[in-house]
């Protein structure tokens, strides 16, 4: 693998979406030892030399009675998997520590756009929702060749949202979503706990399997904060808290651990992924992960 | 104000303690505005802890500021306590200890002049390098110790050794005297005099207000005082009444003595050359002056040494009190009378030969020896011979015998003038009463007041003619008849007997160095009763003694300790030894130290001095083998061990005379006297204080430290 290729801060800089999925995703792909979407699908695409050491489950026996060669039989993929990438766009999502990082939104919208073109590499049909308060923007689910630009489109210009009524969300989208499928959730889940894990239920309820990719700044989580500092809340801006990071970093850790801690008994209770990442975290995590889950699925 | 400082300039250092302060609240301006995802988490923290944490920070700056406050003043040097903290530097301190008599109580170790003589000595040692002491011992006399000052030390502590107390008073008036004279020549501006006294009660001097005043306009001083010596119950003989007058051998006499005891029907004793001749038994109030009379029968002329004690406590000075009885050889009267009419009755003109055997009934054995000559035939050399003359309704003097009385009572001459003979009315007004410093007035009162007669009263019982007499001898006095006597003015002259109308009927006073006494009427039987009274020889004995001997005329001189004796010589004893000056000398009974006396004339007659004695007892005036006079020094009856003041009320009682007391050592234990004067260094005590703020401050400061990031 190559992680420097692949931070956050070094990928930000293209500043394209398409170039952006195709980096990561074919970077990614390079460094695997074993090519992970070969094999999805039956449909026969091509024979290509057996190499000493691969399995021989595809071996064309045929070919090798005639020629005395060894050809493998490489299949062209045939998708069956209906993924729909949900975006959390509130406010709180444009939050950054460091400005050289991305905002937890923007981190969103790499890591949806390199799945976006994970799975369409895959022909796995791609769809896009984003959302605040309320859904913002909805891109079907097809897997077409130009899917990749429709979302991508949508992820681009990812609007600045206002407060996180994730849970509201999550139900109205498990409603429309007719067919069985992977939701993909990218979200910083700040938000009642409770109203999550009830829209994470409403779409097991319905059959989906669900990654939850919570996304988070650093500092989010060590509140390295020097000096005294007057915190003012993104999602509503008239709230404002004013203290001593330094002093509180104990306390703050501690709460914020349980509530973590409540999201992953929540999650694997209700055989939710839940990936824990933060903006300064390669996208190999988030990308190894849906591969993984995707493994388990087909 | 308690609290000084050593540096007070560098109490401006205070002002860092506001350095805490304001870094305080310029951290408090900087805060940085940070937008943030989600305050829930935030919130919640800052409910819990922001309070305490608040009250952490509080806490930690008072702390800071407290430490550098504390810091800022040490550097300062603070000292708490100080009785004279201004003005620091070189010190001159000036000690007075009194070596009175009442500082010779005896203590569990010790005397309480020991005592102090121990806390001055090591008060010197606690000074500092480069302060000067001087040491002044008050009692008999009021000297400096050392010459000069000198340099607080071993030098200083050493000349404390061996130095003694005496049997005088504490005089507080000679004492602010000599320290003034002191604190001029002192090396500093400021002198501290510390006082180490019992503080016994003295009456007030007369000069000394002048004493003060000068003391207070001789340089900047300040005055402390340190009692020295608990209380303790006194007891003693304050003072011994002797009789005003010439007691006579064999006469019975009776010796009063103001004692306090130490308890109920305590016994003084009187003895007299060794001997214990009288008792008498206290009892009245213990612990308060009460009057004891011992009666006993005079000795043999001579000069007797006498005391009243008791038994031995713990004020050996006061135990006993000496005195010196003195009988004297004779007296010689000279009575000068008019010549006898044929009217007059045996007893002669105005009663002279009754007077006579009055003074002399025995002859020349008695006290007096009587010799009787006309008026007429009245010379000088008779009046220079006799120690008393009497002028007994006298034909008028010739010029220059006149002229020769005049002169002699002037210069010391004792005179008794009677007269009660009508005829000489204008020479006993014009001539005799001016000759005795009184208006020439004198009116007759004659056959009115016969068919009226009064009686005679006495103005002062306690004049040396009645003092003593028993009641029934005065009831027997007043009862004497008087018909006939002249009328005279007082004009300042002391009435001692007076008629029931008012009329003054004997009179006394002086005339330059003399003394005269006037009785206006004589001891002619129409006159009145007074010959035929058994109180004639009493009285008539009493008067020409009184006259004869009313104030050092003898060689016994009863005085006290710190008082110049001046004896005369008897004049049986004024021949030949006090012609040479060499063989006069004085020796003090005490020590037996023998000093030369010195030869003075005092009208006329010879008078020794000598130095005054430090210690009770006597002190016997010696010419050539001859002992010529004796004085007897006693305590003085001040320095009983009865009034001794707390140190606050001495205090009070200098304070109110306008004699400012700055401090009181008594109730410092420590003799360190700089750190009396100057208070408490607390110097250490604050940088100590500052360690510890510091620490609790490091304490506080972890509980509130910042929580480390994770690894």
């Amino acid at each position: 693998m190559s992680n420097t290729l692949l931070t956050p801060e070094l990928v930000g800089r293209l500043g394209r979406l398409d170039l952006v999925a195709r980096l990561v995703v074919e970077g990614f792909l390079t460094g695997l030892h074993k090519s992970p979407y070969h094999g999805f699908s039956a449909e026969f695409a091509e024979y290509r030399q057996y190499i000493p050491g691969e399995p021989v489950a595809n071996m064309d026996w045929r070919v090798y009675a005639k020629t005395d060669r060894h050809y493998l039989k490489v299949f062209t993929e045939e998708t069956n998997l209906r993924a729909t990438l949900i975006v959390d766009c509130s406010a709180s999502m444009d939050y950054t520590s460091d400005p050289a990082r991305p905002t937890k939104k923007i981190y969103a919208s790499y890591l949806a756009s390199a799945l976006s073109y994970l799975l369409l590499r895959q022909n796995d049909a791609v769809g896009l929702v984003t959302f605040d308060e309320a859904p913002l923007a909805m891109v079907p689910t097809r897997s077409l060749r130009r899917q990749l630009f429709q979302v991508l489109k949508v992820l681009d210009n990812l609007p600045s949202g206002r407060g996180t009524k994730a849970g509201e969300v999550l139900h109205r989208v498990a409603e429309r979503i007719q067919r069985r499928g992977l939701v993909l959730l990218l979200s910083d889940l700040m938000d009642d706990p409770d109203e999550i894990i009830a829209g994470l239920k409403h779409f097991r309820h319905r059959g989906h399997e669900v990654v939850v990719f919570q996304i988070l700044d650093p500092r989010e989580i060590d509140l390295d904060f020097s000096g005294e500092v007057e915190f003012v809340s993104l999602e509503e801006p008239g709230e404002k808290v004013r203290l001593e990071p330094a002093h509180m970093r104990e306390g703050y850790a501690r709460r914020f651990e349980e509530w973590r801690l409540r999201l992953r008994r929540e999650c694997r209770r209700q055989l939710v992924d839940l990936v824990e990442i933060t903006t300064d975290t390669p996208f190999e995590k988030g990308l190894g992960a849906y591969l993984q889950k995707r493994r388990r699925l087909y | 104000m308690p609290l000084s400082f050593a540096n007070p300039a560098l109490l401006f250092g205070a002002v860092a303690s506001a350095l805490p302060v304001i870094i305080h609240f310029l951290s408090r301006r900087r805060v940085r505005k940070q937008e943030f995802s989600d305050l829930r988490f935030l919130q919640e923290v800052q409910a819990r802890q922001s309070r305490s944490l608040g009250l952490r920070r509080w806490l930690l700056l008072l702390l800071r500021v407290l430490a550098i406050l504390c810091v800022a003043v040490a550097i300062a040097g603070p000292r708490w306590g100080g009785l004279a903290s201004q003005g620091r530097g070189p010190r001159s301190v000036l000690f007075v200890l009194d070596s009175s008599a009442s500082m010779g109580t005896q203590m569990a170790e010790g005397t309480r002049f020991d005592a102090a003589v121990g806390t001055c000595a090591e008060m010197i040692r606690a000074l500092p390098g480069g302060a000067a002491v001087q040491v002044i011992l008050a009692g008999s006399r009021v000297a400096p110790l050392f010459g000069d000052w000198i340099p607080a030390g071993a030098g200083a502590v050493q000349g404390l050794a061996g130095i003694q107390g005496t049997d005088g008073a504490f005089d507080l008036a000679a004492v602010l005297r000599e320290a003034s004279r002191l604190v001029a020549r002192a090396p500093s501006a400021t002198v501290e005099i510390v006082l180490l006294s019992d503080l016994q009660a003295t009456p007030n001097s007369t000069d000394l207000p002048q004493a003060v005043e000068r003391f207070l306009s001789t340089g900047q001083s300040r005055l402390f005082v340190r009692a020295v010596g608990a209380a303790v119950a006194g007891g003693g003989v304050l003072e011994i009444g002797l009789p005003g007058r010439a007691v006579i051998p064999g006469e019975a006499i009776t010796l009063t003595a103001v004692v306090v005891s130490e308890y109920p029907e305590q016994v003084f004793v009187l003895d007299l050359d060794g001997e214990s001749v009288a008792e008498a038994v206290a009892d009245g109030t213990p612990g308060r002056p009460q009057n004891l009379a011992f009666s006993l029968t005079v000795p043999a002329s001579g000069l007797h040494r006498g005391q009243v004690r008791k038994e031995s406590d713990v004020f050996p000075a006061d135990d006993s009190r000496p005195f010196v009885l003195a009988v004297p050889e004779r007296i010689d009267v000279l009575l000068v009378h008019g010549p006898d009419r044929p009217v007059d009755p045996a007893a002669g003109r105005g009663g002279w030969r009754f007077l006579a055997q009055a003074l002399a009934p025995r002859g020349d054995s008695g006290l007096f020896r009587v010799r009787t000559v006309d008026s007429g035939e009245l010379t000088t050399g008779a009046l220079a011979a006799s120690d008393v003359a009497i002028l007994l309704d006298p034909d008028p003097l010739g010029r220059r015998a006149l002229q020769g009385l005049g002169d002699w009572l002037t210069d010391g001459g004792r005179l008794l003038v009677m007269v009660g003979e009508p005829t000489l009315a204008g020479y006993f007004g014009e001539t005799l009463l001016p000759l005795l410093g009184l208006s020439a007035s004198a009116r007759w009162v004659g056959e009115d007041a016969a068919a009226n007669p009064q009686r005679s009263r006495i103005i002062d019982a306690r004049h040396p003619v009645f003092a003593g007499l028993e009641n029934e001898a005065l009831v027997t006095f007043g009862e004497v008849v008087w018909r006939r006597w002249f009328i005279v003015p007082e004009d300042g002259a002391a009435v001692l007997l007076s008629l029931t109308g008012e009329a003054p009927l004997l009179l006394e006073g002086t005339v330059g160095d003399g003394a005269f006494a006037l009785m206006t009427s004589d001891l002619q039987t129409s006159n009145t009763t007074l010959a035929a009274s058994p109180m004639a020889l009493p009285f008539f004995q009493r008067l020409a003694a009184s006259l004869a001997d009313p104030e050092g005329r003898s060689a016994a001189v009863n005085g006290q300790v710190g008082e110049v004796p001046v004896i005369v010589p008897a004049t049986g004893s004024t021949d030949t030894p006090l012609a040479s000056a060499e063989a006069l000398r004085a020796v003090e009974d005490r020590d037996g130290v023998s000093r030369a006396a010195t030869l003075l004339w005092r009208q006329g007659r010879p008078a020794l001095r000598a130095v005054s004695p430090d210690r009770a007892g006597f002190v016997t005036f010696i010419a050539g083998v001859d002992t010529v006079g004796v004085m007897a020094a006693a305590v003085p009856a001040v320095e009983s061990g009865l009034a001794l003041l707390s140190s606050q009320q001495w205090s009070a009682d200098q304070t109110a005379l306008g004699l400012p007391v700055t401090g009181d050592l008594s109730a410092s234990a420590a003799v360190d006297l700089l750190d009396v004067l100057e208070g408490h260094d607390l110097t250490p005590w604050l940088l100590a204080l500052a360690v510890l703020l510091l620490a609790v401050e490091l304490g506080v400061a972890r509980g509130s430290r910042a929580t480390p990031l994770p690894a």
